[in-house]
């Protein structure tokens, strides 16, 4: 079926249509969804409720982009306001340039699999993580996460280049461990 | 390590199934929710009307319900009547005792007949129904207390000073047998129950097809009640507040960006990212119950529609430290649907006759069931669908001043302070309104 039908049939509450969206795109909205949060129970929850907000706003997707990339909006949108509607992650969500991580301005060129990558990320700081995957990941700019997370660029742009600095510190001290264990 | 950021796009892990499972649910149950709000609709429709009709009911003047009937041992020939002023007048009581006429003033019931002449039933509809409920048990046993019940009764908006009108006697409160007497004729009337006047087929000889109601509120608190329709307009003003000081983002919270001719501007990059100012509508039923010619208390239930919007011109590619190029626009959104239930105290005052000035005070429970706040992005020609919903129920404080004109409509100037934020971000936001609201009667009475 092709997308465009697809989409028709879901609008019409379609089960089997809204099932094959569904499967069609699950499994990478999931991964977005486990990026930016610290345990899969809470990436499925977001991918369920970002599902279901799908579903209930195909009407307004024009079919003149991307589904995929539609339906990645909506996933990241409701990951955000689930960041900043739980406890747990909006203790760690400070956007102020207060109690900054060092700066470690050398790039690390080290071979990692995308799963230890991810799982790096994982280990970030709740707002370095958000701010991390929005402009490395998903290609936003600073101004469009500034606007998405109400805060102003120039955090923005600290705080990015703050969290890329520490997720490298992060896997070369990593690495080192595992190179001084090796030998 | 930036073709692995680039990979991490599509990475990707494979769902539990149960997750399906809940989505599938969830549609379901929003299908039925969906169904449940088209009913909310007349569902309201309804509520308005069946306070409309409560409000008729014990307001309104019947078509033809006043009837006055005596009924006579001797009696040969039946009431005649004619519609005069909404009234039935009783033209011809009984052919043998022309003279005998129930004649209620403001507070006395008169009735001009023959000294000691006795009547089997007497049944004087008034258009206020419910005017003879005060009858009780203890009173009609005291022949003096009941009719000074009678005269207690008697709505005195209804009187019209030079005419006679007639009120209705409930027989059903009375018991067979029971004498009513009338101090100023010294007459006796003697009443007969209401089941004994259903018997003697009363209803097919004319006259008694208006069978007694009780009120579904006490007459003391329906009078008291006034219903109103109501529909508002204003302005929306969102403040920010941060009760834990001002922070680096407060500071730069009021420094929006300002661009130049040159299309440069000097700010880093400062602005508000929620709309701030905006307007609104509502419409709704307005209850006003006094308590004194100086005091009434106001409530109701009012749908408002917010819209607010707030574009802004932003800053992104630095030209040299501190400098930017503008030009990109991002417009905020919020579109908001709200029930609000006031509950308000007004003082009157009264410069002439026909006016009445009220300054009213109070709060306000406003519930937002369906709010959408969205950003879109005109540079990037992208539309961020659902940013934030919030459903909340808000509280806040209502003061304004309200111009009434001869009862007939009302003109008020409203100010809203909610005290819940509507949003919480690291700061808390609140929403201001000022709103003017004309309201109308549903029935217009006098003073």
């Amino acid at each position: 079926m092709e997308t465009q039908q697809l989409v028709k049939a879901c609008i019409k509450n379609d089960r089997q249509a809204q099932k094959a969206l569904y499967s069609k795109y699950a499994s990478i909205m999931l991964g977005v969804c486990y990026r930016y949060t610290k345990s899969l129970p809470d990436a499925e929850d977001i991918l369920q409720e970002g599902f279901i907000k799908v579903f209930n706003n195909l009407k307004q997707f024009k079919n003149e982009g991307d589904l995929g990339a539609w339906i990645r909006r909506i996933i990241v949108n409701t990951t955000l306001t689930y960041l900043e509607k739980h406890n747990r992650y909006k203790r760690e969500m400070n956007l102020d340039d207060i109690a900054l991580h060092p700066v470690a301005n050398e790039e690390v060129e080290v071979n990692l699999n995308l799963k230890d990558l991810v799982e790096y990320i994982r280990k970030l700081p709740v707002n370095y993580q958000t701010i991390f995957n929005l402009v490395a990941v998903e290609g936003y700019n600073h101004l469009e996460v500034a606007a998405l997370l109400k805060t102003n660029v120039n955090t923005v742009r600290s705080q990015y280049s703050r969290a890329r600095s520490l997720l490298m510190k992060q896997i070369t001290e990593e690495n080192n461990l595992c190179l001084n264990k090796i030998n | 390590m930036k073709n692995n950021f680039d990979k991490l796009y599509n990475y990707s892990i494979q769902p539990s199934e149960q997750v399906w499972k809940e989505i599938e649910y969830s549609l379901d149950n929003k299908k039925k929710k969906s169904i449940l709000w088209l009913w909310s609709i007349p569902a309201l429709i309804s509520i308005i009307g069946f306070g409309y009709w409560i409000y008729n009911k014990n307001h309104s003047t019947p078509k033809a319900q006043s009837t006055i009937q005596l009924i006579n041992n001797n009696t040969t020939e039946l009431n005649k009547f004619e519609k005069k002023n909404n009234l039935i007048v009783t033209k011809k009581f009984i052919k043998q005792s022309e003279s005998q006429k129930v004649i209620i003033n403001k507070n006395k019931v008169q009735l001009n007949t023959k000294k000691n002449a006795t009547i089997q039933a007497i049944k004087i509809s008034s258009p206020k129904k419910y005017l003879q409920t005060k009858l009780s048990v203890e009173e009609h046993n005291n022949i003096v207390k009941q009719e000074l019940a009678i005269s207690e009764v008697i709505d005195n908006n209804l009187i019209n000073k030079n005419s006679n009108h007639y009120a209705m006697v409930q027989t059903s409160e009375l018991e067979k047998n029971d004498t009513l007497k009338i101090i100023h004729d010294k007459t006796n009337i003697k009443i007969t129950s209401k089941e004994e006047i259903a018997n003697k087929s009363l209803l097919e000889n004319g006259g008694l097809n208006d069978t007694l109601q009780q009120p579904l509120l006490p007459q003391k608190i329906i009078q008291k009640i006034t219903w109103s329709a109501v529909w508002g307009g204003g302005l929306n003003y969102l403040s920010r507040k941060n009760i834990f000081g001002e922070d680096e983002t407060m500071k730069t919270f009021n420094t929006l960006s300002s661009s130049t001719t040159t299309g440069v501007t000097n700010n880093s990059n400062a602005y508000i990212s929620l709309p701030k100012t905006g307007a609104h509508f509502s419409v709704g039923v307005n209850v006003d119950y006094n308590i004194s010619k100086k005091i009434s208390l106001k409530t109701g239930l009012r749908y408002r529609y917010l819209e607010n919007k707030l574009a802004l011109i932003a800053d992104t590619t630095p030209i040299y430290p501190g400098y930017y190029l503008t030009g990109n626009q991002i417009l905020y959104i919020n579109y908001s649907n709200q029930f609000e239930l006031p509950f308000n105290v007004n003082y009157h005052i009264n410069p002439s006759d026909k006016i009445k000035i009220s300054i009213i005070g109070g709060v306000n429970l406003t519930w937002v069931f369906k709010d959408n706040w969205l950003v879109a992005y005109n540079f990037l020609n992208r539309y961020q669908p659902l940013l934030y919903q919030n459903k909340r129920l808000l509280f806040g404080l209502q003061t304004g001043l309200s111009v009434n004109y001869n009862n007939k409509f009302s003109l008020s100037l409203l100010a809203l302070k909610n005290m819940t934020p509507v949003q919480k971000t690291g700061a808390k936001y609140y929403w201001q309104q000022l709103d003017m609201q004309l309201s109308i009667p549903f029935k217009t009475s006098k003073k």
